[in-house]
């Protein structure tokens, strides 16, 4: 997959573990943002996500 | 990308706080679960704002894959929308008609233009063949589904649509192939430019109708002048060869008896007996030459200019003659007429030079779109360009006698000839 940095994907998931090895794969294509609940996700949501 | 479950703030719920802020109401959001095989909380996932869930088991390779297809169809989805939007709009805004039809002529989809153009809806108008709309011959003639079109060649062709309530309104076409199934077509109403063409093509008519009643008047004119012209002066020259005779008879029975005054009214009498003689010559020349059948054939114009310049050199009667000619063209006209025009030509630049010592007279001709011109260049006395209409018409002369001899009929001659020969003629000042 050609890198699609443009394109923002943001990983919520609680597990360390499971957003490291997500952050890992999906990096590779695309800019990854995480945040390990809900309320955190909302607030990078926020802050790096404005509707495309 | 979300996890479902997640201590306190879950999944769910950032989905509705993400719908219900402005800035995320349309960011997609993809819920993952591993954990929650149930249709129940897919369902609330959706209806918190989700656009989609995906429930697999947690393997990362796995949903890697997964996710990535779902961002790519996303974007390849978003950026079909964008350019869907943007063709409809091009579409709909477009000030011509625009419509699709399938290969048996049914029209599938129109745009707003179209349907205003035809004063249908445009789900009407997608009820309808083109058999509906177009008179049977015009769709006869007009190559719509025909195989130029189906081959893919453009089609573009003039033909009339009937509106809603049967009017008829001629359209301009221009149609081609989509694919297997659809064609689209172009159109533009030309009412008003077919009117504005009828209305050019009235004028043209209606001026080129006027052009020839004008020529025919101006021919039937010229043939009367010629015929007056013919008749006075034949009719003349009876009783100018009896003044001439008697003046003669008299000079010789009584030069004996006359004094010098008498003697030389006898000579003034006789001098313009002659002029007149001259005058009626040449006018009936000139008469002639305006009925005389033309005879076509090739001349070779330096031969011809030769010929006349021998011709003309005894008028200079020893005075210097300079000629500069250059390399002159082959032409086509009658041999008899160019002659005379050239003989006019040279003598009239033999005889307004005679003030020079030297003479310098030079012939050269170039083409012009379609004509071949001529020009006559002499250092002689020479005419003021504000006379040149006057130089060509019969009897016009700008010097008297007195200083140069003549009839005024030598150009009028030239002139009747060029233009016989299709040329517009035309005198330089320089």
């Amino acid at each position: 997959m050609d890198s699609r940095s443009d394109v923002a994907i943001l990983i919520v998931n609680d597990d360390p573990d499971q957003l490291e090895l997500l952050s890992l794969l999906l990096g590779k294509t695309y800019r990854v943002l995480t945040a390990t609940n809900g309320f955190e996700g909302f607030e990078v949501a926020k802050r790096e996500l404005p509707a495309w | 990308m979300s996890d479902v479950m997640m201590p306190g703030f879950d999944g769910i719920q950032l989905c509705r706080w993400m719908r219900s802020c402005a800035e995320l109401r349309t960011t997609p959001i993809l819920l993952v679960s591993a954990l929650r095989k149930d249709a129940a909380s897919a369902l609330e996932g959706l209806a918190a704002g989700a656009d989609e869930y995906i429930e697999v088991p947690f393997d990362p390779l796995m949903l890697t894959v997964k996710i990535t297809h779902r961002i790519e169809r996303h974007l390849a989805e978003q950026s079909i929308r964008e350019s869907e939007t943007k063709y409809r709009t091009l579409v709909e805004q477009a000030s011509d008609g625009i419509f699709l039809f399938d290969k048996q002529g049914n029209l599938t989809e129109v745009n707003s233009k179209f349907s205003e153009m035809l004063r249908y809806t445009p789900d009407e108008l997608c009820a309808l063949n083109l058999a509906d709309l177009m008179p049977a011959e015009d769709l006869a003639a007009t190559p719509l589904l025909c195989d130029s079109l189906d081959k893919g060649e453009d089609v573009i062709s003039q033909c009339r649509f009937r509106r809603q309530d049967e009017t008829l309104v001629p359209m301009e076409i221009s149609a081609k192939k989509l694919d297997d199934e659809k064609m689209q077509a172009i159109v533009r109403d030309i009412t008003e430019r077919l009117h504005a063409e009828r209305q050019i093509q009235q004028l043209n008519e209606a001026l080129e109708r006027r052009v020839l009643e004008r020529t025919a008047q101006l021919e039937q004119a010229n043939r009367e002048l010629d015929a007056f012209s013919y008749s006075v002066s034949h009719d003349l020259r009876a009783p100018l060869r009896f003044v001439s005779g008697f003046t003669e008879l008299l000079t010789k029975r009584a030069a004996s008896s006359l004094d010098e005054t008498s003697l030389r009214y006898l000579q003034v009498i006789s001098d313009s007996v002659k002029h007149a003689g001259a005058l009626i010559d040449d006018l009936l020349a000139f008469s002639r030459m305006g009925r005389a059948e033309m005879r076509l054939s090739f001349i070779d114009t330096n031969q011809l200019i030769q010929d006349v310049r021998r011709d003309v050199e005894h008028e200079a009667n020893g005075r210097e003659l300079v000629w500069k000619i250059k390399e002159l063209p082959v032409i086509q006209g009658d041999p008899s007429m160019m002659q005379l025009v050239f003989r006019n030509l040279l003598s009239n630049a033999v005889k307004y030079t005679r003030p020079r010592e030297t003479a310098v007279i030079e012939i050269e001709s170039i083409i012009k779109e379609h004509d071949i011109v001529f020009f006559v260049r002499d250092n002689g006395v020479g005419f003021d360009e504000k006379y040149s209409a006057k130089l060509f018409g019969v009897f016009e002369r700008l010097h008297t006698t007195e200083e140069f001899e003549g009839t005024g009929i030598g150009l009028a001659n030239v002139h009747r000839i060029v233009q016989r020969h299709g040329g517009p003629h035309g005198p330089k000042a320089n």
